[in-house]
Protein backbone atom coordinates (compact mmCIF):
# COMPACT_ATOMS: atom_id res chain seq x y z
CA UNK A 1 0.00 0.00 0.00
CA UNK A 2 0.86 3.52 -0.89
CA UNK A 3 2.61 5.40 2.05
CA UNK A 4 2.71 9.35 1.80
CA UNK A 5 3.81 12.11 4.21
CA UNK A 6 2.88 15.55 5.38
CA UNK A 7 5.40 18.12 7.02
CA UNK A 8 4.42 19.48 10.47
CA UNK A 9 5.80 21.28 13.72
CA UNK A 10 4.88 19.88 17.19
CA UNK A 11 3.88 21.61 19.88
CA UNK A 12 6.21 19.94 22.41
CA UNK A 13 9.32 21.94 23.99
CA UNK A 14 11.69 19.20 22.43
CA UNK A 15 13.87 20.81 19.52
CA UNK A 16 13.38 18.20 17.27
CA UNK A 17 12.11 20.71 14.28
CA UNK A 18 11.41 18.08 11.30
CA UNK A 19 8.38 16.29 11.98
CA UNK A 20 5.81 14.31 9.84
CA UNK A 21 2.86 12.28 9.26
CA UNK A 22 3.10 9.29 7.95
CA UNK A 23 -0.39 8.03 5.95
CA UNK A 24 -0.65 4.39 4.71
CA UNK A 25 -3.59 4.18 2.48
CA UNK A 26 -4.71 7.34 2.61
CA UNK A 27 -5.31 6.88 6.68
CA UNK A 28 -2.61 8.29 9.29
CA UNK A 29 -0.45 5.65 10.54
CA UNK A 30 2.26 7.62 12.67
CA UNK A 31 4.13 10.84 13.64
CA UNK A 32 7.75 10.66 13.04
CA UNK A 33 11.00 13.30 14.54
CA UNK A 34 14.02 13.77 13.46
CA UNK A 35 16.38 13.41 16.30
CA UNK A 36 18.18 16.86 17.10
CA UNK A 37 21.60 16.99 18.00
CA UNK A 38 20.75 16.36 22.09
CA UNK A 39 20.32 12.74 21.27
CA UNK A 40 24.14 12.12 20.57
CA UNK A 41 24.38 8.95 18.22
CA UNK A 42 20.54 8.89 17.80
CA UNK A 43 20.84 12.70 16.19
CA UNK A 44 19.32 12.29 12.65
CA UNK A 45 17.42 9.08 13.20
CA UNK A 46 13.49 9.17 12.80
CA UNK A 47 12.19 8.53 16.10
CA UNK A 48 8.23 7.27 16.56
CA UNK A 49 6.30 9.61 18.41
CA UNK A 50 3.15 7.72 17.99
CA UNK A 51 1.90 4.62 16.20
CA UNK A 52 -1.52 4.09 15.54
CA UNK A 53 -0.78 0.06 14.44
CA UNK A 54 0.97 -2.23 16.01
CA UNK A 55 2.57 -1.87 19.38
CA UNK A 56 3.81 1.23 20.84
CA UNK A 57 6.61 2.45 23.47
CA UNK A 58 9.91 1.56 24.14
CA UNK A 59 10.40 -1.47 22.07
CA UNK A 60 10.09 0.44 18.81
CA UNK A 61 13.13 1.11 17.39
CA UNK A 62 14.78 4.69 15.49
CA UNK A 63 15.16 4.44 11.19
CA UNK A 64 18.06 6.19 9.93
CA UNK A 65 15.55 7.01 6.92
CA UNK A 66 11.74 7.65 6.25
CA UNK A 67 12.28 4.31 3.73
CA UNK A 68 13.43 2.07 6.50
CA UNK A 69 10.27 3.28 8.60
CA UNK A 70 8.05 2.35 5.67
CA UNK A 71 9.64 -1.56 5.42
CA UNK A 72 9.23 -2.01 9.02
CA UNK A 73 6.02 -0.65 9.11
CA UNK A 74 4.91 -3.14 6.01
CA UNK A 75 5.27 -5.61 8.84
CA UNK A 76 2.26 -4.51 10.65
CA UNK A 77 -0.61 -5.00 8.42
CA UNK B 1 36.82 -21.58 50.26
CA UNK B 2 35.90 -19.57 53.33
CA UNK B 3 37.20 -15.75 52.70
CA UNK B 4 39.30 -14.60 56.23
CA UNK B 5 38.16 -10.95 55.57
CA UNK B 6 35.20 -10.86 58.68
CA UNK B 7 34.63 -7.47 57.78
CA UNK B 8 33.57 -8.41 54.18
CA UNK B 9 29.48 -8.37 54.76
CA UNK B 10 30.56 -5.42 57.08
CA UNK B 11 28.11 -2.74 54.88
CA UNK B 12 25.22 -6.16 54.99
CA UNK B 13 25.65 -6.91 58.53
CA UNK B 14 25.24 -2.95 59.47
CA UNK B 15 21.92 -3.09 56.95
CA UNK B 16 20.19 -5.58 58.48
CA UNK B 17 20.86 -4.49 62.33
CA UNK B 18 19.43 -1.07 61.25
CA UNK B 19 16.83 -3.62 60.36
CA UNK B 20 16.58 -5.22 62.97
CA UNK B 21 19.07 -4.58 65.99
CA UNK B 22 20.78 -7.24 66.08
CA UNK B 23 22.25 -8.69 69.45
CA UNK B 24 26.11 -9.20 69.12
CA UNK B 25 26.16 -12.68 68.73
CA UNK B 26 24.02 -12.92 66.08
CA UNK B 27 26.47 -10.32 63.94
CA UNK B 28 29.28 -12.49 65.36
CA UNK B 29 26.92 -15.43 63.78
CA UNK B 30 26.77 -13.80 60.57
CA UNK B 31 30.63 -12.80 59.94
CA UNK B 32 31.29 -16.88 60.81
CA UNK B 33 29.42 -17.51 57.86
CA UNK B 34 31.56 -19.91 54.97
CA UNK B 35 31.17 -17.52 52.11
CA UNK B 36 32.60 -16.87 48.77
CA UNK B 37 33.91 -13.63 47.09
CA UNK B 38 33.93 -13.46 43.81
CA UNK B 39 34.89 -10.23 41.39
CA UNK B 40 32.33 -9.77 38.70
CA UNK B 41 32.75 -8.01 35.44
CA UNK B 42 30.30 -5.17 34.47
CA UNK B 43 26.45 -7.03 32.77
CA UNK B 44 27.15 -10.31 34.27
CA UNK B 45 24.47 -12.69 34.88
CA UNK B 46 24.46 -13.52 38.87
CA UNK B 47 21.08 -15.70 38.52
CA UNK B 48 19.07 -16.74 35.22
CA UNK B 49 15.45 -16.87 35.65
CA UNK B 50 14.74 -20.80 35.94
CA UNK B 51 18.03 -21.56 37.64
CA UNK B 52 18.10 -23.92 40.96
CA UNK B 53 19.87 -21.58 43.20
CA UNK B 54 21.87 -22.73 46.71
CA UNK B 55 23.58 -19.62 47.23
CA UNK B 56 22.46 -16.20 47.81
CA UNK B 57 24.63 -13.26 46.52
CA UNK B 58 25.10 -10.19 48.99
CA UNK B 59 26.61 -7.08 46.34
CA UNK B 60 29.79 -5.58 48.64
CA UNK B 61 30.74 -3.15 45.80
CA UNK B 62 29.25 -1.98 42.41
CA UNK B 63 25.69 -2.02 41.37
CA UNK B 64 23.07 -5.10 40.51
CA UNK B 65 19.19 -5.03 38.70
CA UNK B 66 16.53 -7.50 38.64
CA UNK B 67 14.65 -7.80 35.06
CA UNK B 68 12.22 -9.69 34.15
CA UNK B 69 12.30 -10.44 30.24
CA UNK B 70 9.37 -11.26 27.72
CA UNK B 71 9.50 -14.33 25.39
CA UNK B 72 10.37 -11.57 22.44
CA UNK B 73 13.46 -10.34 24.63
CA UNK B 74 12.24 -7.28 25.89
CA UNK B 75 13.84 -6.64 28.89
CA UNK B 76 12.21 -4.80 32.13
CA UNK B 77 14.62 -4.02 35.26
CA UNK B 78 12.22 -4.06 38.27
CA UNK B 79 14.80 -3.06 40.94
CA UNK B 80 18.17 -1.72 41.17
CA UNK B 81 20.93 -2.72 43.96
CA UNK B 82 23.54 -0.88 45.75
CA UNK B 83 26.28 -2.10 48.06
CA UNK B 84 25.32 -3.95 51.08
CA UNK B 85 21.94 -5.35 49.51
CA UNK B 86 21.55 -9.07 49.32
CA UNK B 87 20.35 -9.70 45.80
CA UNK B 88 18.33 -12.73 46.04
CA UNK B 89 16.47 -13.68 49.73
CA UNK B 90 13.58 -15.42 48.19
CA UNK B 91 15.89 -18.02 47.35
CA UNK B 92 15.99 -18.76 51.29
CA UNK B 93 12.69 -20.60 50.53
CA UNK B 94 12.36 -20.29 46.79
CA UNK B 95 15.23 -22.22 45.12
CA UNK B 96 13.86 -21.79 41.32
CA UNK B 97 14.57 -18.50 40.49
CA UNK B 98 11.69 -16.59 39.28
CA UNK B 99 13.92 -13.72 37.42
CA UNK B 100 17.26 -12.62 36.77
CA UNK B 101 19.74 -10.70 38.84
CA UNK B 102 22.52 -8.81 37.05
CA UNK B 103 25.54 -6.50 37.56
CA UNK B 104 25.44 -2.90 36.53
CA UNK B 105 29.07 -2.85 37.05
CA UNK B 106 32.24 -4.47 37.66
CA UNK B 107 32.18 -5.49 41.62
CA UNK B 108 32.30 -7.88 44.01
CA UNK B 109 30.06 -10.03 45.95
CA UNK B 110 29.99 -12.59 48.66
CA UNK B 111 28.21 -15.43 47.92
CA UNK B 112 26.29 -17.19 51.24
CA UNK B 113 24.80 -20.89 51.08
CA UNK B 114 21.47 -20.33 51.24
CA UNK B 115 21.47 -23.98 54.14
CA UNK B 116 23.60 -21.84 55.94
CA UNK B 117 21.45 -18.55 56.27
CA UNK B 118 18.39 -20.45 56.54
CA UNK B 119 19.52 -22.22 59.44
CA UNK B 120 20.54 -19.04 60.91
CA UNK B 121 17.12 -17.66 60.42
CA UNK B 122 15.66 -20.40 61.90
CA UNK B 123 17.89 -20.22 65.19
CA UNK B 124 17.85 -16.67 65.25
CA UNK B 125 15.05 -14.29 65.74
CA UNK B 126 16.53 -10.98 65.36
CA UNK B 127 18.37 -12.23 61.78
CA UNK B 128 15.09 -13.62 61.07
CA UNK B 129 13.16 -10.41 61.52
CA UNK B 130 15.71 -8.58 59.87
CA UNK B 131 15.43 -10.90 57.11
CA UNK B 132 11.66 -10.46 56.93
CA UNK B 133 11.85 -6.92 56.62
CA UNK B 134 14.16 -6.81 53.97
CA UNK B 135 11.99 -8.80 51.90
CA UNK B 136 8.68 -6.88 52.99
CA UNK B 137 10.57 -3.83 51.73
CA UNK B 138 11.83 -5.27 48.72
CA UNK B 139 8.54 -6.22 47.91
CA UNK B 140 7.26 -2.32 49.23
CA UNK B 141 9.30 -0.65 46.49
CA UNK B 142 8.16 -3.15 43.48
CA UNK B 143 4.57 -2.09 44.37
CA UNK B 144 6.11 1.72 44.33
CA UNK B 145 7.83 0.68 40.81
CA UNK B 146 4.19 -0.76 39.43
CA UNK B 147 2.95 2.14 40.50
CA UNK B 148 5.89 4.50 39.06
CA UNK B 149 5.97 2.46 35.41
CA UNK B 150 2.16 2.71 35.18
CA UNK B 151 0.84 5.55 37.06
CA UNK B 152 3.02 8.59 36.44
CA UNK B 153 4.17 10.38 33.45
CA UNK B 154 7.44 10.43 31.84
CA UNK B 155 8.97 13.61 33.77
CA UNK B 156 7.88 11.93 37.30
CA UNK B 157 8.87 8.74 36.40
CA UNK B 158 12.44 9.60 35.99
CA UNK B 159 12.47 12.25 38.87
CA UNK B 160 11.04 9.38 41.20
CA UNK B 161 13.74 7.03 39.90
CA UNK B 162 16.43 9.86 40.64
CA UNK B 163 15.15 10.71 44.47
CA UNK B 164 14.82 6.77 45.35
CA UNK B 165 18.35 6.14 44.17
CA UNK B 166 19.53 9.29 46.01
CA UNK B 167 17.49 8.46 49.31
CA UNK B 168 19.07 4.52 48.77
CA UNK B 169 22.72 5.63 47.98
CA UNK B 170 22.79 7.78 51.37
CA UNK B 171 20.96 4.32 53.30
CA UNK B 172 23.63 2.37 51.87
CA UNK B 173 26.35 5.39 53.51
CA UNK B 174 27.86 5.84 49.89
CA UNK B 175 27.11 9.61 50.53
CA UNK B 176 24.99 12.74 50.49
CA UNK B 177 21.72 11.91 48.83
CA UNK B 178 22.02 15.07 47.12
CA UNK B 179 24.47 14.31 44.51
CA UNK B 180 25.64 11.21 43.27
CA UNK B 181 26.82 9.20 40.48
CA UNK B 182 24.30 7.13 38.38
CA UNK B 183 25.94 3.80 37.40
CA UNK B 184 23.40 3.17 34.39
CA UNK B 185 23.20 4.14 30.91
CA UNK B 186 20.28 6.29 29.74
CA UNK B 187 19.48 2.74 27.72
CA UNK B 188 18.93 1.02 31.72
CA UNK B 189 17.00 3.82 32.79
CA UNK B 190 15.16 3.42 29.84
CA UNK B 191 14.69 -0.32 30.74
CA UNK B 192 13.30 0.20 34.15
CA UNK B 193 10.86 3.16 33.66
CA UNK B 194 9.37 1.39 30.64
CA UNK B 195 9.88 4.56 27.99
CA UNK B 196 12.07 4.70 24.78
CA UNK B 197 15.52 6.06 24.97
CA UNK B 198 14.40 9.16 23.36
CA UNK B 199 11.82 9.96 25.90
CA UNK B 200 14.37 9.01 28.78
CA UNK B 201 16.89 11.85 27.37
CA UNK B 202 13.86 14.66 26.76
CA UNK B 203 12.81 13.75 30.30
CA UNK B 204 16.30 14.18 31.56
CA UNK B 205 17.17 17.43 29.78
CA UNK B 206 13.24 18.72 30.85
CA UNK B 207 14.47 18.29 34.53
CA UNK B 208 17.68 19.75 33.84
CA UNK B 209 15.81 22.90 32.62
CA UNK B 210 13.16 23.04 35.20
CA UNK B 211 16.50 23.76 37.74
CA UNK B 212 15.52 20.76 39.59
CA UNK B 213 18.53 18.72 38.60
CA UNK B 214 22.22 19.57 37.38
CA UNK B 215 23.61 16.52 35.22
CA UNK B 216 27.30 16.54 34.46
CA UNK B 217 27.29 13.40 32.74
CA UNK B 218 26.20 10.77 34.80
CA UNK B 219 26.59 12.90 38.11
CA UNK B 220 23.22 13.91 39.15
CA UNK B 221 22.87 16.90 41.75
CA UNK B 222 19.46 17.46 43.01
CA UNK B 223 19.91 21.10 43.77
CA UNK B 224 16.43 21.69 44.57
CA UNK B 225 14.78 18.56 46.98
CA UNK B 226 11.57 20.19 47.16
CA UNK B 227 10.50 20.60 43.58
CA UNK B 228 12.05 17.11 42.63
CA UNK B 229 9.58 16.07 45.47
CA UNK B 230 6.98 17.60 43.59
CA UNK B 231 7.76 16.47 40.50
CA UNK B 232 8.60 12.85 41.54
CA UNK B 233 5.54 12.76 43.63
CA UNK B 234 7.86 10.90 46.11
CA UNK B 235 7.01 10.23 49.37
CA UNK B 236 9.78 8.45 50.67
CA UNK B 237 7.59 6.40 53.55
CA UNK B 238 7.70 3.10 51.16
CA UNK B 239 11.24 2.83 51.99
CA UNK B 240 10.69 2.07 55.85
CA UNK B 241 13.49 4.61 56.47
CA UNK B 242 15.62 1.21 55.93
CA UNK B 243 16.38 0.15 52.35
Amino acid sequence: MAYSFQELALASEWPEDETVLVFRGGRLLAVLSRLSDLHGELAGRWFVEALFRGQTGATVPTFAALEDFCSWADELR
Amino acid sequence: MTFDDSNAIGRFIRKLDGLAALPDRDKAALRALPLRLKRVPANHMLVREGDTVNECSILLDGFACRHKDTSGGHRQIVSFHLPGDILDLQHLWLSRADHNVETLTAGRIALIATADLRRLAEERPAIDRAFWRDALIDASIFREWVLNVGGRDGKSRIAHMLCEFGARWQAAGLGSPDRFELPMTQQVIAEATGMSLVHVNRMLQELDRSGAIVRDKRVVEIVDWDRMREIADFDPAYLHAAA
